[in-house]
């Protein structure tokens, strides 16, 4: 098999340095991927497919880590788009679009009377905790250990740019563990605003961990006895698990809830929804930005809304993500490689036994982008609404000769 | 950000920069002249922090982390920031010889090495233009790294900070081009670094592509992450542990590197 080119993506990398710190920044930069493997630059996408700038054709589970629900172009929404577009996306005031949209997610939203929007997860997550904080008038919020919550000061994962102070009142605790919970809980009784939890937690360089029994539930409770407001991060897994929030599929019920990614199929919008008695702090706490108002993601998010109720795209994707599961654990079964397949089937993962290195992972995902087919291996993957049986089948060819390289390699 | 610690600093000076006297002593040919004749043993201490022995006989440079008990000259250092200034060549008071002061007749090999090492670490542009002394200069700065790597993971709260999200491993570092391997391990709450084959298989291996490379990352000329995207270092397995060791790279950077020592 020829080895894909990627002069063109190299080149513009090479410029890119001259310009842009480090090239490529945050979570796409080639330093958390696989260098010479994957590409740097897209081109164009349709569908469950996209094109580098080197015209390498790529077969995506991916989905622009997370956005495409729906697909790459998809005609409907960018319709709805183009439609807006034609009469404008910027003014000096919000559209009627923006109340649609609140008005259709309140409508979906159970525990929901209220949403407001932004531009991406964190704008929402950070904006959660501020109205927590103003609603309760304590300061300090708990979360997940090693969960992400975006790039803000308070949750980075980097190491750079922020200061002690800024966490000085973030405290975390290990996910599935309800005790360690309730005693942060018992230690800072009082001073607690809220806590932030995703519906599963899907750490990068990590496998992903459904949440055991009674554990969202239990800090449910425990927010509810104690007057601590509860936020759930549905950024990355909003509208893949259930169009009415993650939350229903897994038992529970938050206060607050912040969905990104998938809400517009690829345009930039972000959304937080609370429950009536946040609303007056919620209204509190100023929020705005210089496109918050953009009315064209307004319209693609009500466009995405509608095709995946109407298509049934979340049971679309699950059942797609099961053919995939199931694939990998013969192919890895056939190979004698152990695996671990975790993560719910729209949003799975792999790793290879009880390797934490990623080694075997790095080695497996490069030979998978040889055949075309773009995972990473240190990031949950995602499916949407365009794959069809036919692409997970092209998928698993490439995963058994994958896997025969990989245990090869080892 | 500015470094202000004057113990770390210290400790970097005795502990990472002079060691590197050894290695200078085998590769440099004026180092390995200066060493052949020598025969002394120098302390440095400073007052209520670390202390160090340079020994030099029969050929053989050796630096300790410790004052032996007994023997040889020992200069005392008033504070941190007084050894640190000797280091840097600012201007300061003469260090106090508080032992065996008939022995320092012998130090002028000492004195010699000296200038050999901060030529070495600190070169001019210029010198740097010679292959041999450019390879020379890069093998030295790494050793001082890795040895430094572990004085930050301890002292500088950044570093700390950092290595608490940082998974637990063993990362290998390999310079072909310069026959340079060393390895670095994060485990228990202790960071530990040596030269030479990491002892079982590695979580992270780092592989800088060629000598240019290594040149530039020293020179702070090129930016690991970039280095990393333009395929002139690699890295493979545990990529946040690597990310970690970056850190304490750039922590050591801001205590040693040209832009720590023209503002100290």
């Amino acid at each position: 098999m020829n080895r894909p080119d990627f002069s063109k993506s190299a080149a513009l990398f090479a410029r890119a340095l001259q310009v842009i710190p480090g090239g490529i920044y945050g979570h796409t930069s080639p330093a958390l991927a696989l260098p010479g493997a994957s590409p740097y630059y897209a081109a164009r996408a349709e569908g469950c497919r996209y094109w580098d700038v080197d015209g390498n054709e790529f077969l995506d589970f991916m989905c622009a880590y997370g956005p495409i629900v729906l697909g790459y172009n998809h005609p409907e929404v960018e319709e709805a788009a183009a439609r807006q577009a034609r009469d404008g996306n910027c003014f000096n005031h919000p559209t009627g679009l923006m109340v649609q949209l609140a008005e259709r997610l309140v409508s979906l939203v159970d525990f929901a009377s209220w949403a407001v929007f932004g531009k991406n997860g964190a704008d929402m997550t950070t904006w959660c905790v501020q109205v927590a904080r103003e609603h309760t008038g304590a300061k300090k919020i708990l979360r997940v250990a090693g969960a992400y919550h975006g790039s803000h000061a308070w949750c980075s994962p980097g190491h750079g740019g922020w200061i002690d102070e800024d966490r000085a009142h973030v405290h975390a605790f290990p996910w599935n563990d309800l005790d360690a919970f309730r005693d942060l809980v018992k230690k800072h009784r009082g001073e607690i605003a809220g806590v932030i939890t995703t519906a599963f937690h899907h750490p990068a360089f990590g496998d992903s961990v459904m949440a055991a029994p009674g554990f969202l539930r239990g800090i449910q409770e425990t927010c509810r006895a104690e007057g601590i407001v509860f936020i759930l991060d549905d950024v990355r897994s909003g509208f893949r698990l259930h169009l009415g929030g993650s939350h229903r599929v897994l038992d529970f019920e938050p206060d607050l809830v912040c969905f990104c990614k998938a809400l517009a199929n690829g345009h930039p919008i972000s959304a937080a929804l609370g429950r009536k008695e946040l609303q007056p702090a919620a209204g509190r706490v100023f929020l705005t930005g210089s496109y918050w108002n953009s009315a064209v993601p307004m319209a693609a998010a009500l466009s995405t809304l509608i095709v995946i109720e109407r298509d049934g795209v979340i049971e679309r994707i699950g059942k797609v993500g099961a053919e995939l599961r199931e694939g990998f654990v013969k192919a890895a079964a056939k190979h004698g490689l152990p695996i671990r397949y975790t993560g719910h089937d729209s949003m799975p993962f792999m790793s290879f036994g009880d390797e934490t290195n990623f080694l075997r992972s790095q080695v497996f995902c490069r030979e998978m982008m040889q055949c075309g087919v773009f995972l990473h291996p240190h990031h949950n993957w995602f499916l949407c609404a365009a794959h069809e049986s036919h692409d997970i089948a092209q998928a698993l060819a490439a995963v058994d000769d994958a896997m025969a390289a990989t245990k090869a390699a080892f | 950000m500015r470094a202000r610690n004057e113990m770390l600093l210290c400790r970097l000076h005795l502990h990472a920069v002079l060691p590197a006297l050894e290695a200078l002593s085998r590769l440099v040919p004026q180092a390995r002249d200066a060493v052949a004749g020598a025969n002394f043993a120098l302390g440095l201490r400073v007052a209520d922090g670390p202390s160090a022995m340079v020994t030099a006989a029969d050929g053989v440079l050796r630096v300790e982390p410790a004052l032996a008990s007994r023997g040889g000259a020992v200069l005392y250092f008033f504070r941190p920031r007084h050894l640190n200034a000797i280091f840097l060549q600012r201007v300061a008071m003469p260090p106090l010889p508080v032992r065996g002061w008939l022995r320092f007749a012998k130090l002028r090999p000492f004195l010699r090495l000296a200038k050999v090492l901060d030529a070495t670490l600190q070169p001019a542009e210029a010198a740097l233009a010679d292959d041999e002394f450019r390879r020379r200069h890069l093998l030295l700065s790494f050793q001082v790294a890795l040895r430094a790597v572990p004085i930050v993971a301890r002292e500088d709260p950044l570093a700390i900070r950092a290595l608490k999200s940082t998974p637990p491993g063993l990362l290998a570092i390999r310079i072909p081009n310069l026959e340079f391997v060393a390895w670095v391990e994060w485990r228990n709450g202790v960071l530990r670094s040596e030269l030479g084959e990491p002892p079982s298989a590695a979580d992270a291996i780092v592989t800088v592509r060629d000598e240019e490379t290594a040149r530039l990352l020293v020179a702070g000329q090129l930016d690991p992450q970039a280095a990393v995207g333009l395929g002139r270092v690699r890295v493979d397995g545990l990529i946040p542990l690597a990310d970690g060791l970056d850190v304490l790279l750039h922590r050591v950077e801001s205590y040693l590197g040209a832009p720590a020592r023209a503002r100290s």
